[in-house]
């Protein structure tokens, strides 16, 4: 009796089966009920809101509109300002990247037992410091009058007053110290579990350091570059204290805009089109690294 | 085992160490700043405990930091709890939508906090659930979830399926299976997990922004509005002291937790 | 202990056939082999008596209960993996006593009944020891202890000297053997290697792509092989072929072979028409004077004529490999007299009409 696709026979597979559904049930349920009810269910009142002329309490009343969107569309500001969010984006990250996968190689290769664990931990420590403050204790430093002013002036005698608050560059720097823990812990767990064996056969073989770091590290660590990649750039493109603390007139970009409608203005209608506009294109950069995020998974 | 030339090395630790004055030159500067009697952070440091002592009757800030605590410590039972069971179904189970279900669990981190905060905002006032710690609370555990389940994920990829087998062949009911063989093998996986979670709650600044209620709020907010209206030097002691404990606790786990990996 | 039944058992995976129809009885206390190639579907049987796997037709039976819808941990049966399973977190004394404590036995008879078994098992004294202090073979006796130690029903062992180097995996055939009449279980024990089935078993069934070849007890099966396969999976064999007259088996060279029919062969040696028949090496005497004709009793023996292509020298054994009519014969014997024949003598083979058995050529 040949079938193509037969069942267990049927009370064997019906017990078990059933079984099986509970655990899986048991066990994803409460974890994705929680998800549905923080994450996708709030995105989808956020969706329906965007679509609202003003916001439906007390005695306003508001009509389906597709406003909120074509103000993107017609007011160049708010492009600019996007664009501007993406580009601090890819920046971040791409600085994070430049000098965090150093880091994470030195103290994954060359460094062995207790220290490369006290070292690992004072790494991760700043993880668990008040990002709020570190950001704050930036603006002592970089402020005229400030420590890095006085550290300079002391090197150099007649130095001069140095400034660099309300500046974009204040602002990279900021963001690229909150960030960079991130890259350079997941670095570090890929570059850490490459065998050592590929880096030496590979140089038996003739091939020069550089060869090496680009045709083996790199690609084996390509996850963890991965991973450290979207960690920093979903959460900056969003960002808003960084800018607005150390930015202060430089530090307009969508994030503070989108902020401002929620708490400021009281446009949540506008603020959450912005949100669903920034998410898509968000979306539109991870599905163009989807390939690549498919390849090391 | 040492790579290339060693003077490449020594420039490699070299380089180390400039990237760590880097990342605690703000935490060096607060905490100085902490002992600092000017209350304008003029330099020179004349020390003082003064900002201590203002903390302690600083009640706002106090309220702020119990707050941050309540918050985290639940956050990481209920996400370290509810990321552990989602992981083990991962595990031990195939099953129609299991990719599905696995994608589901990143939006936390690949959609901007920005957006979940203000979504989240948005459905708790148009329920009626409204702002405050509860909210929080249900918005710290979504965020921490996806770490939980790409630790724990982590650990158990090393973990055999036949160890669950003979258990089972033994008379092992699932629960028992669960308790006392996968549990104890996943451990480390899930302290390790746990600290995440705890992190990610504590330090956690958006979400809390646009869920604080007004008089309830968490720590990093209350920091935030401080410094928008004019920054009390209390700030700075009480970043110290926490970072301060945190260190003494990352030290204690590090006991049991080789966090360097296990070579 | 228990009588196990498979009745009709097909299994698939997705289109895969890996069982197709297989029947087989497991006497009560005997030791019984499944021996077979690997993906003949052995393991996949061995995994669905245990209950880890469903049957998508037939039953299972263990001592006259249909055990298909009882999950693993309600049947009752010990079982031995490959890679020995022991759970790292505990020591010797808990990874055997693991049976007893989830069914809430009381610590006096656990310490009772696990002192019992380490000490059937040989293992006493080493109960504070962690797995990965004790050797391979240490290992493998504990697996066998907390297997043992629930009483159950049923032992089921799948490839447990796999991982055990030479000397050692000879020695744990026999303790294994020992332990298992002490204790009088049914065991099921799954392998690829026919000289382990072959040592330790009450009975060997033979698995070749989800089908049963053969069965029956090891020295029955052996020289009465039922097929090609059986005659070339158990054991080594020399096939020759030829035209079936009058019983004997022509060969190509005109050679006439007078052969037996195999006691669980199909219709071998009864009609004309090709043939096959089975001749296993170390029933061939070989002769260096290629006119050695002498028959030493009554009967007359088969002869042929070949050369010397090389030789394979293990110690107490000699393997020559001897050219024939195109084909390469194997002939194995013991090394008595330390000679070895160069490659290139001309040698006669013979051995009794009685050690050659027509297989049906399937």
């Amino acid at each position: 009796m040949a079938v193509a696709h037969p069942q267990a026979t049927d009370t064997a597979a019906s017990v078990t089966g059933r079984s099986r559904r509970t655990a899986i049930l048991a066990l994803t349920g409460p974890a994705y009920l929680w998800l549905a009810l923080t994450i996708f269910l709030p995105l989808s009142a956020m969706l329906y809101y965007s679509f609202l002329s003003d916001v439906p309490i007390g005695d306003r009343t508001a009509v389906l509109t597709l406003e909120n969107y074509a103000a993107f569309f017609e007011k160049e500001f708010y492009q600019t300002l996007m664009w501007r969010s993406f580009r601090l984006g890819f920046e971040v990250t791409f600085y994070c990247l430049v000098f965090g996968f150093p880091c994470a190689y030195v103290l994954a290769k060359t460094i062995r037992g207790r220290s490369r664990e006290a070292l690992f931990l004072l790494i991760i420590l700043p993880f668990w410091s008040n990002a709020l403050v570190r950001i704050f204790s930036w603006t002592m430093v970089l402020r005229g009058n400030g420590v890095l002013e006085h550290s300079l002036n002391w090197l150099i005698p007649e130095f001069g007053s140095l400034n660099l608050m309300f500046t974009y560059p204040a602002i990279i720097l900021g963001l690229v110290h909150s960030y960079i823990p991130y890259m350079i812990l997941t670095c570090y767990i890929s570059i850490e579990a490459i065998d050592n064996g590929v880096i030496e056969a590979a140089r038996s073989l003739g091939a020069r350091r550089l060869s090496v770091l680009r045709r083996i590290i790199i690609p084996l660590a390509m996850p963890g570059i991965i991973a450290g990649s979207i960690l920093i750039f979903v959460p900056v493109v969003g960002s808003f204290m960084e800018p607005r603390i150390l930015g202060g007139r430089q530090g307009t970009f969508i994030g503070t805009i989108i902020e401002d409608q929620f708490t400021a203005v009281f446009n949540w209608p506008l603020g959450a089109a912005l949100s669903f506009i920034m998410l898509a294109l968000v979306l539109v950069v991870l599905a163009i690294m989807a390939p690549a995020i498919k390849r090391v998974t | 085992m040492q790579h290339g030339s060693n003077r490449l090395v020594r420039l490699g630790h070299v380089y180390l160490g400039i990237m760590l004055a880097f990342l605690y030159v703000p935490i060096f500067v607060m905490a100085a700043m902490s002992f600092n009697e000017s209350n304008l952070y003029r330099l020179p440091i004349t020390w003082s405990t003064r900002w201590y002592e203002a903390l302690l009757h600083n009640d706002k800030l106090i309220d702020a930091s119990i707050n941050s605590l309540w918050v985290a410590v639940v956050t990481t039972v209920l996400a370290t709890a509810l990321g552990t069971a989602s992981s083990l179904a991962f595990f031990r189970y195939e099953f129609r939508g299991k990719k599905l279900l696995q994608l589901l669990a990143f939006p936390p981190i690949t959609i901007p906090w920005l957006i979940i905060g203000t979504a989240m905002l948005t459905f708790f006032f148009w329920i009626g659930m409204g702002r405050g710690l509860h909210a929080m609370v249900l918005g710290h555990v979504a965020l921490a979830m996806p770490y939980v389940i790409i630790v724990v994920s982590a650990r158990l990829k090393s973990f055999d399926l036949t160890l669950e087998e003979a258990a089972r062949s033994l008379g092992a009911s699932s629960w028992q299976v669960t308790m006392r063989i996968t549990l104890p093998w996943i451990a480390p996986g899930v302290m390790a997990a746990a600290l995440f979670a705890f992190a990610v709650s504590f330090d956690q600044f958006v979400i809390s922004y646009f869920l604080s209620a007004p008089g309830v709020s968490t720590l990093p907010v209350e920091i935030y509005t401080s410094i928008r209206k004019g920054f009390t030097p209390e700030i700075n002691a009480i970043s110290t002291i926490v970072i301060g404990i945190s260190m003494v606790l990352l030290l204690g786990v590090s006991r049991f937790y080789r966090f360097g990996g296990q070579r | 202990m228990a009588q196990v039944s498979v009745r009709g058992i097909s299994k698939y995976f997705g289109t895969l056939k890996a069982l197709d129809n297989v029947s087989c009885e497991f006497e009560d206390g005997k030791f019984y082999a499944l021996l077979g190639p690997s993906g003949s579907g052995k393991t996949t049987l061995l995994r669905m008596i245990a209950g880890f796997e469903f049957a998508n037709a037939g039953t299972i039976f263990i001592d006259g209960e249909a055990v298909d819808t009882l999950p693993v941990e309600k049947r009752d049966i010990g079982m031995v993996f490959q890679n020995y399973a022991l759970f790292p977190n505990m020591n010797v004394f808990d990874n055997v006593g693991f049976g007893l404590s989830v069914r809430g036995t009381d610590k006096g008879e656990i310490t009772r009944r696990v002192g019992a078994v380490l000490e059937l098992v040989k293992l006493t004294g080493l109960d504070k020891r962690r797995p990965h202090q004790l050797s391979g073979g240490q290992r493998q006796r504990v697996a066998v202890a907390r297997a043992l130690v629930t009483n159950p029903r049923v032992l089921l062992l799948d490839e447990p000297l796999s991982a055990l180097d030479r000397t050692l995996r000879v020695e744990m055939e026999v303790e294994l053997r020992r332990i298992q009449r002490d204790v009088g279980i049914t065991t099921i024990f799954v392998t690829h290697d026919q000289e382990e089935a072959l040592t330790m078993s009450d009975h060997i069934g033979i698995l070749d792509k989800g089908h049963m070849v053969q069965e029956g007890p090891p020295l029955d099966v052996y020289e009465n092989p039922n097929s090609v396969f059986s005659a070339r999976f158990l054991g080594e064999s020399n096939l020759l072929r030829g035209t079936v007259r009058n019983g004997d088996l022509v060969l190509g060279d005109g050679t006439v072979v007078t052969c037996r029919a195999s006691a669980n062969g199909g219709t071998g040696g009864s009609g004309e028409g090709p043939g096959v028949c089975s001749v296993r090496p170390e029933k061939i005497t070989l002769s260096s004077d290629p006119d050695n004709h002498t028959d030493t009793d009554a009967t007359p023996r088969n002869h042929l004529r070949g050369t010397v292509i090389r030789h394979i020298f293990a110690g107490s054994s000699l393997t020559y490999q001897i050219q024939w009519n195109g084909d390469v014969l194997r002939v194995f014997m013991q090394n008595l007299s330390g000679d070895i024949l160069p490659a290139g003598t001309p040698v006669s083979l013979s051995w009794k009409p009685g050690d050659t058995v027509m297989v049906p050529d399937a």
